[in-house]
């Protein structure tokens, strides 16, 4: 065992050379290493502070203090050389001048098709009003298609919808998506809510308005009292959150559907001009959306319900016919073009 | 269909007003018939007058001039022309010069060969309502009172034009009698009603008709009239054709056509001497099947059963409510006629027209089931006009068989308080009875129920919301005020493949997909084009094109189709399409499955678009939940595979799709340069997949460790989810692939793999020895039980 002079000297001279190499040190992470000679389990200054309790009261106090004074001083050193270096890493990263105006394509993120974010916007309000969404076969029978809603074989009506047939008899791609109507109300009672989007057929030729496929969304409601009033309210609050507009009104317009008695079309304010008149719109400041009406009791009777307690009512349009309008798209068939020049213009997930 | 609103004026007042008359053409739109669009008809006419030529001398220096004295304003104007037509009391058109054209031309004062001339007389086709130019238009003497005034007051007109669609549940609004009454409705102005038409004829003759299908024919009106002279139609009546886009062939034509725009009832003239004379016999019958006709517009038809003929006792004359026959059509040099007017089955006529493939404006008014007082009403008009504009006469009685009485309308009864229930609007009982009685319609009243009998020609009304619906609109849906509706709540049925379908969308788009939507329908060549065969694909019978002959199997022939287009803008993108692929069963309706096709494309070949995709569907499974990974077996079910490429894509022991890099050939034949890898997923067998729930799993608070493994492995013998489904220990959290390695030093077909380990214990931090323990211990086990996997 050394004495307390020789000890202390010892302690003395390992405090001079952590001092050098504190002073010495350029690097952050030499200074952890630095620090962990001389505080380490096996440094100096730890195998000498455990040999302390070796030594009589006296010299243990005169050891034990200057031994807590030369670690002190040594971590000071360290903090301080640690500072100096941090400050210089900092200093290196924050010199350094980058031009904000550049940029990176890593990141890519795709997008919905436009027609199914407008189905969504749709569905999403429709679904906060407590509908059901109600999805069935594309692939129909004349019944679901045609005669349950009212259009017999011969039915002047059928001249408005061209329709494709395959090879099976009375099998048709459906021609609108009001034969959910039908397949609903057979499955349901009432009272029904339900809003049914999907494709449809029709065997026009294509130009700028028209495609031979396109959406469709169908509305019905089947209550206990239920009439043209709560229609229009319905539409009206859908159709102000779709275009994000409240100044939206609708109009109805007299039509003839053979499935709904009274029939509408339903005319919004045009969202270009506010109303006032534009070519978008013909200068009437309205534009028709969809179509609309009190479900015919023919209809309900034809599926079991009976007309005297039930009445609803339905609507059903385009998605493409709202995306028209709000994007100001001129031609259908971009729709199915698939072109990415097209589609990215869109961007939605 | 184009109606005049001047024709209009002859049976209820409308304003003269432009503004005034534009506002109740809107109001029309919306509550009667909506208008496709609105023609101001001689328009410009403003500085053209009617005139009358006193004089005519010839001009002294030219000898194909004249020099005319017009009457205008009780003044004599003198003017130059060279019309060949013109003579002393001619009534025509005249613009002083200084006056404007409706083409715009100004009329300068002129001096010709020494003659001043003041103005121009005009053709039709120099004031825009006619096409001859070969003459100054001849007014007739109908328009002498007129001289002076402006043509415009007399030519000048609102012209509308409707869409036949959608009025075909209404026969009655296919003439300017019909939307008259529209209108009046609105206006509550005035109605004038034809005056009740008499016939007096005391003539001996009968002309002898036989109905063979009653059904068919349910009543025939037939009239000889004799002594007719062929001629040009006056100028009014070519002027009220003209107007609503109807051309004027002669004057008996003109007749009947007219006839058929002002009530809706259509008629035709034979000539009567072409089909047998007097002594012949009309008979309406079914075609014999084969049976030919040479139709008015001068072409073959060949017959069928599905159609009806009007014929003699010898041939068809006419295609029964569709068109004449040429061979009995009336001429130049017809002497009399045989006048029908006839009411036919609307069914039977709408098959006739549709096999015959004619449609004219007599088969569409015949669609939609006239009423057959128009055939009586429609006749006693056409006689009084064709003798007024022929001066013929008539030759036999007026024919009239009812082979089937007409079904009369039903009275209809109406609770008052219906019509709020239905509208959900108040409408006064005093303003309900009026609009009622505008529209011709019978009421009675017994309290709150109303007893409603329509007229006969309103055969679309049959019950009470069909009232409701006249009364609605008549009264304007535009005060329904905006309310939020309140309705007990009802169950919410949930729709999982759809919900599936958009969480899919929104997966795949933020992994770079861009959503694709094709059509349907494909066609054998496309298919080929991807090595696909038409099968039993379900055909259309009547396909739009060439191109969209039969239902879809399979969503990727179209996506090829659009990656090609798109790989002209682009060297990078992802697509994906959700959409239903049908199958024939042996139900009664095809199946629906909805697919998934998703496909990578690089131009740079470097890009590991297959692993791209991969990783897409692997996000998938995390994203949607699914109970189970995906799993991958090197095989090839899909058409346009490159077969060592790809593999079957399974849930547990379900075939969900597969995926694979599109083999050279189908590339090049879609002009594709590039990396292509496509997959396929049945969406609705994910459904069942679906988990629900996501229960929290605890999360250790030691700290985790993390170990590389590298291992090697021969990939003849071995794949890397064999290698992965090796490496176990109980204690590993996470295990995934963090780097591939091939090549030197390792030998041919030996795979590096580097695999991250990270180990959790829930009590303590491990400790590093057991961790080596662990690696060791992995090791082992891997080395003894697999023959030439060892590790670096
Ligand atoms: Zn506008």
């Amino acid at each position: 065992m050394l004495d307390r002079k020789k000890l202390i000297n010892q302690i003395s001279t390992e405090r001079d050379q952590a001092i050098i190499d504190i002073d010495d040190c350029k690097d952050l992470e030499v200074l952890k290493k630095i620090h962990s000679k001389y505080f380490g389990k096996d440094s100096y200054l730890s195998k000498t502070i455990s040999q302390i309790k070796n030594y009589d009261k006296k010299d243990k106090i005169e050891i034990g203090q200057f031994s807590n004074k030369v670690k002190g001083e040594i971590q000071n050193k360290i903090k301080e050389k640690e500072l100096i270096l941090k400050n210089r890493v900092f200093l290196h990263e924050i010199e350094r001048d980058i031009d904000v105006t550049l940029s990176t394509n890593n990141i890519n993120i795709g997008s919905i098709h436009p027609i199914s974010q407008m189905m969504d916007n749709i569905t999403d309000n429709f679904k906060s009003f407590g509908f059901s969404i109600a999805s069935g076969p594309e692939i129909e029978t004349d019944w679901f298609c045609f005669q349950a809603l009212n259009m017999d074989i011969h039915h002047p009506a059928r001249d408005m919808q061209d329709t494709f047939y395959i090879e099976e008899n009375h099998i048709l791609p459906r021609t609108h998506t009001s034969s959910m109507q039908i397949r609903t109300m057979l499955k349901q009672k009432p009272p029904i809510r339900i809003l049914a989007p999907g494709k449809v057929y029709r065997n026009e030729n294509a130009d700028s308005r028209h495609s031979f496929m396109f959406y469709q969304y169908e509305g019905l409601v089947i209550d206990k009292s239920t009439n043209v009033s709560d229609l229009k309210s319905f539409l009206t609050i859908a159709l102000r959150n779709i275009f994000e507009n409240d100044k939206i009104e609708i109009r109805f317009r007299h039509s003839y559907f053979p499935y709904t008695e009274p029939s509408f079309e339903v005319d919004a304010t045009c969202i270009l001009c506010q109303g006032k008149g534009c070519n978008v719109c013909s200068n009437k400041g309205w534009i028709e959306l969809l179509g609309g009406g009190m479900v015919h009791p023919q209809v309900l009777r034809n599926v079991n319900i009976d007309p005297e307690i039930y009445q609803g009512f339905a609507f059903g349009g385009g998605p493409e016919r709202l995306l028209i309008v709000k994007n100001m798209i001129q031609d259908t068939r971009y729709f199915f073009e698939n072109d990415l020049r097209f589609l990215n213009q869109f961007k939605q997930i | 269909m184009k109606i005049s609103t001047s024709w209009i004026k002859e049976y209820t007042d409308l304003p003269n007003n432009k503004k005034d008359l534009y506002n109740l053409l809107d109001k029309f739109a919306q509550q009667c018939i909506d208008i496709d669009q609105i023609i101001e008809y001689g328009e410009g006419l403003d500085d053209v007058f009617v005139s009358k030529i006193k004089k005519i001398i010839n001009h002294p220096n030219a000898e194909k001039l004249k020099i005319v004295e017009a009457e205008i304003d009780n003044k004599n104007l003198q003017i130059v022309t060279g019309a060949p037509n013109i003579y002393v009391g001619m009534i025509c058109p005249l613009i002083k010069s200084g006056g404007k054209l409706p083409n715009g031309m100004v009329i300068e004062k002129k001096n010709l060969r020494g003659i001043d001339s003041n103005g121009m007389l005009c053709s039709e086709k120099e004031l825009g309502i006619g096409n001859d130019h070969t003459g100054i238009m001849d007014l007739g003497e109908y328009y002498s009172k007129h001289i002076g005034e402006k043509i415009s007051k007399i030519f000048s007109d609102t012209i509308i034009e409707i869409d036949n669609k959608i009025i075909s549940n209404r026969p009655d609004l296919f003439s300017h009698r019909g939307i008259a009454r529209e209108f009046f409705a609105l206006t509550k102005t005035k109605i004038y009603f034809d005056k009740e038409n008499k016939l007096d004829i005391n003539i001996d003759k009968d002309f002898k008709v036989s109905i063979l299908d009653k059904d068919f024919c349910t009543r025939y009106l037939g009239i000889i009239i004799k002594n007719v002279e062929i001629k040009e139609s006056p100028v009014w009546l070519k002027q009220k054709l003209n107007r609503v886009g109807v051309n004027s062939i002669n004057n008996i034509v003109d007749a009947t056509n007219y006839i058929m725009l002002d009530i809706g009832q259509p008629l035709h003239a034979f000539d009567l001497d072409k089909i047998g004379g007097d002594k012949s016999e009309i008979i309406v019958r079914k075609a014999k099947s084969n049976e030919i006709i040479e139709t008015l517009d001068s072409k073959r038809r060949i017959l069928t059963e599905e159609n009806y003929v009007i014929a003699n006792n010898n041939r068809a004359i006419g295609i029964a409510g569709i068109m004449g026959g040429k061979d009995s059509e009336v001429d130049d040099n017809t002497k009399n006629i045989f006048l029908e007017s006839a009411t036919f089955d609307s069914i039977k006529i709408r098959k006739s027209s549709k096999s015959v493939k004619i449609k004219t404006d007599a088969s569409i008014r015949y669609e939609k089931n006239l009423s057959q007082k128009f055939a009586y009403e429609g006749i006693l008009k056409a006689i009084s006009l064709i003798k007024d504009v022929s001066c013929g006469e008539e030759g036999s009685n007026l024919i009239d068989i009812i082979s089937k009485k007409e079904k009369l309308n039903n009275e209809i009864s109406l609770d008052i308080k219906k019509v709020k229930q239905i509208l959900g609007i108040d409408i006064d009982k005093k303003e309900i009875l009026e609009i009622l009685e505008n529209l011709n319609m019978e009421v009675s009243v017994k309290s709150d129920i109303l007893n409603i009998l329509p007229p006969q020609e309103r055969k679309d009304i049959k019950e009470d919301v069909d009232i409701i619906e006249e009364i609605g609109r008549i009264y304007g849906y535009n005060n329904i005020p905006v309310r939020l509706p309140v309705y007990e709540s009802s169950e919410i049925i949930p729709n999982p493949l759809y919900e599936i379908e958009k969480k899919l969308r929104t997966i795949i788009a933020a992994s770079g997909g861009y959503e694709i939507k094709t059509y349907s329908f494909i066609n054998e060549s496309l298919l080929k084009q991807s090595n696909y065969e038409l099968g039993d694909s379900i055909k259309i019978i009547n396909p739009i094109s060439d191109e969209f002959t039969h239902l879809r199997q399979t969503l990727v022939p179209s996506m090829l189709k659009t990656v090609n287009l798109n790989a002209k803008n682009y060297d990078y993108f992802r697509l994906f399409e959700i959409a239903n692929t049908y199958f024939k069963t042996k139900e009664e309706l095809p199946d629906e499955k909805l697919n998934l096709c998703i496909s990578i494309y690089s131009k740079n070949k470097e890009i590991g678009t297959f692993f791209e995709l991969k990783n897409i569907i692997d996000n998938i499974k995390e994203y949607l939940n699914l109970s189970e990974d995906f799993n991958y077996i090197k095989e090839s079910n899909s058409e346009e595979a490159i077969k060592t490429q790809s593999a079957s894509i399974y849930l547990s022991d379900t075939l969900i799709g597969n995926i694979t890099n599109v083999h050279p050939q189908i590339k090049d034949n879609f002009n594709i340069i590039g990396n292509l890898s496509i997959c396929n997923l049945n969406v609705d067998l994910l459904l069942k997949y679906i988990n629900k729930n996501r229960l929290y799993k605890a999360i250790s608070q030691y700290q985790e460790i993390t170990e590389d493994l590298n291992v090697v492995y021969n990939k003849k013998f071995y794949n890397s989810s064999q290698i992965l489904s090796l490496i176990n220990d109980d204690n590993i959290r996470e295990k995934y692939i963090i780097d591939i390695y091939e090549g030197k030093p390792l030998k041919e077909n030996e795979i590096s793999l580097t695999v991250r380990l990270k180990f959790q214990n829930f009590e303590r931090t491990f400790r590093s020895e057991e961790i080596k323990g662990k690696m060791a211990n992995i090791k082992d086990t891997i080395s003894k039980n697999n023959k030439g996997i060892y590790f670096r």
